[in-house]
């Protein structure tokens, strides 16, 4: 029984750090659906995000349900300003000059960070509604901020299906992912829907990062949990938002039972080891789409 | 008649390789044209340069009296201008129903444009029975049912396709080809259809233009181009015998 319990508690705060895995992976899977760029600062945009919520909260002393949206809009902002300024004059070039600008906006992003006087290198505490109180489910412990990022998870999960599901701007954005030229012939101005998705992307990181920042400390290297979020969206099959959300919390959890029941290294190798197990069974990961497209 | 679409003197070039030389065509309201030619003859190249999607070397196109260019696809759907594009190009992975939706993006009135899902049902009632399922499912007939229901599903004024009977069996043609008339008398919309199909093409247009690399050649109404003897021999695949029984490469084409 004892054990259970202990299995319990460890899939229950991997399931809590795979939702921020799997918020992330959201982020690449959209850009890379709609525009087929893979953006390797998604965890930098994820960093800003903590740092925006950081500033209007902790230090414009903004109530956290006003200083929240706000970080998240001016995020989706800066998301729809770099796909405009940043990537849309390289769209058509070589994947890896693509790539390079990607990896150096994270680069940019870091140093960035840094050399704002109030954010600098260090670590800063965040402290949001829920921090410090812990609620107990039967014989296991979750802290509030755990909750707060399962929840916040599934709702922006269940909105994003729906949003894609009925509404106009939703068929249109998976119109563009699936056949650009048709989208520019039944009207869809492509340009501008991609401009969106970055900004929907980065709106989505700045949520995953303020929701992280009270476990793991808003700090400038914050982004790189990106890198931990990428298999998880390789994983679910890159380019299946599912997958994405299935793949995060695989890794999670994975992760957290690594660094329980295995010695101590498991923990930070144990993402890579489910993924290159399942690539090796499932090439097109756990949710590839088996229809390609017809040329 | 009002002019909707003039191509004035367009010239195309792909690298060294010419496409279109000089090509000037007019598409009136209500009217239904064809634009015949054989492979290479540059029918897509002027269709793609008649909706924006490409831009001409020379020479000008106007649709409903402004000059198109540095327009682009899209902006053009939003003024009345669709576009079928060859190969049918519908969006795999949305349901039937979806992509007529996708369709309409240029529209906001839902009402109104869940009428018209439902008046593209009428049409074509083998979409009605798929609407659930994927596009990529589809067969090739039934995609092309859906890529011209999308498009007039942002209530054109001008329906251009690029070769819709290609890869379909002839009665398919024959039937899609009957409804895109039909479409036309009972909506009005003008339909610019390019065509390696003479037959078909023909026999629903009003007149016909024949592209022959690069440049128009022939330009009539459709029965009299049907009538051509040129057009029958080259396009029509019928040859009338001559007196002495002429072969064909003895005889030149006038238009030459």
């Amino acid at each position: 029984m004892r054990a259970f319990v202990e299995f319990s508690q460890q899939v229950l705060s991997g399931a809590a750090l795979g939702c921020i895995y799997a918020l992330i992976a959201l982020g690449f899977v959209l850009i890379y659906k709609a525009t087929e760029v893979v953006n390797f600062a998604q965890g930098e945009l994820m960093m800003l995000g903590a740092f925006l919520g950081y500033t209007f909260i902790s230090l414009f002393g903004l109530p956290f349900w006003l200083g929240l949206p706000l970080a998240v809009v001016c995020m989706a902002g800066i998301g729809g300003l770099l796909d405009r300024i940043v990537v849309r004059p390289i769209v058509g070039q070589p994947v890896f000059a693509i790539i390079m600008v990607t990896l150096g906006m994270g680069f940019v992003a870091r140093s960035g960070a840094s050399l704002v006087p109030a954010w600098g290198v260090d670590t800063h505490v965040f402290a949001t509604p829920f921090t410090g109180k812990v609620a107990s489910i039967g014989p296991l412990v979750a802290s509030h901020d755990q909750l707060a990022i399962m929840t916040t998870t599934a709702v922006l999960v269940a909105v994003l299906f729906l949003f894609f599901r009925y509404t106009r701007i939703g068929i249109a954005i998976q119109a563009a992912s699936q056949n650009q030229l048709a989208a520019y012939y039944v009207g869809i101005p492509v340009k501008t829907i991609c401009s969106l998705v970055w900004g929907l992307s980065a709106a989505v990181a700045a949520v995953a990062g303020i929701l992280l920042a009270p476990v793991v400390l808003v700090h400038a290297n914050m982004g790189f949990i990106g890198l931990k979020a990428f298999p998880a969206a390789v994983l679910g099959g890159f380019g299946s938002i599912p997958g994405a959300i299935a793949g995060g919390l695989i890794i999670g959890v994975v992760e957290s039972l690594a660094g329980f029941y295995l010695p101590e290294g498991f923990k930070d190798v144990a993402a890579y080891v489910v993924l290159l197990l399942v690539l090796a069974i499932r090439p097109q990961g756990l949710f590839g789409e088996g229809l390609r497209k017809k040329v | 008649m009002t002019v909707l679409v003039e191509a004035h003197n367009v010239e195309a070039r792909y690298g060294p390789v010419q496409a279109l030389r000089g090509v000037g065509l007019v598409l009136r309201e209500a009217e239904v044209v064809a634009v015949l030619g054989a492979n290479g003859a540059g029918k897509t190249t002027l269709l793609r340069i008649l909706c924006a999607a490409l831009d001409p070397d020379q020479g000008s196109v106007k649709f409903l009296g402004r000059d198109i260019a540095g327009s682009s696809p899209d902006r053009l759907v939003r003024q009345g201008l669709a576009h079928v594009p060859e190969g049918r190009e519908v969006f795999p992975l949305l349901t039937v129903r979806e992509n007529l939706i996708a369709g309409a993006f240029v529209r906001r009135e839902r009402a109104a444009i869940a009428a018209d899902v439902d008046r593209m049902y009428g049409y074509f009632p083998s979409l009605r029975e798929r609407r659930d399922q994927h596009a990529a499912v589809l067969s090739g007939g039934e995609q092309q049912m859906l890529a011209i229901a999308r498009a007039l599903m942002s209530r054109p004024r001008v329906l251009m396709l690029d070769e819709p009977s290609l890869g379909l069996a002839p009665a398919l043609v024959k039937d899609i080809f009957a409804l895109l008339r039909r479409i036309n008398r009972e909506s009005g919309v003008s339909i610019l259809l390019v065509e390696q199909n003479a037959r078909q093409a023909l026999s629903i247009s009003d007149r016909g233009y024949v592209l022959e690399l690069g440049r128009i050649v022939l330009d009539d109404s459709s029965e009299r181009l049907a009538a051509n003897d040129d057009v029958r021999e080259s396009y029509l695949g019928i040859r009338d015998k001559g007196v002495r029984g002429e072969r064909r490469w003895r005889r030149k084409k006038r238009w030459r």
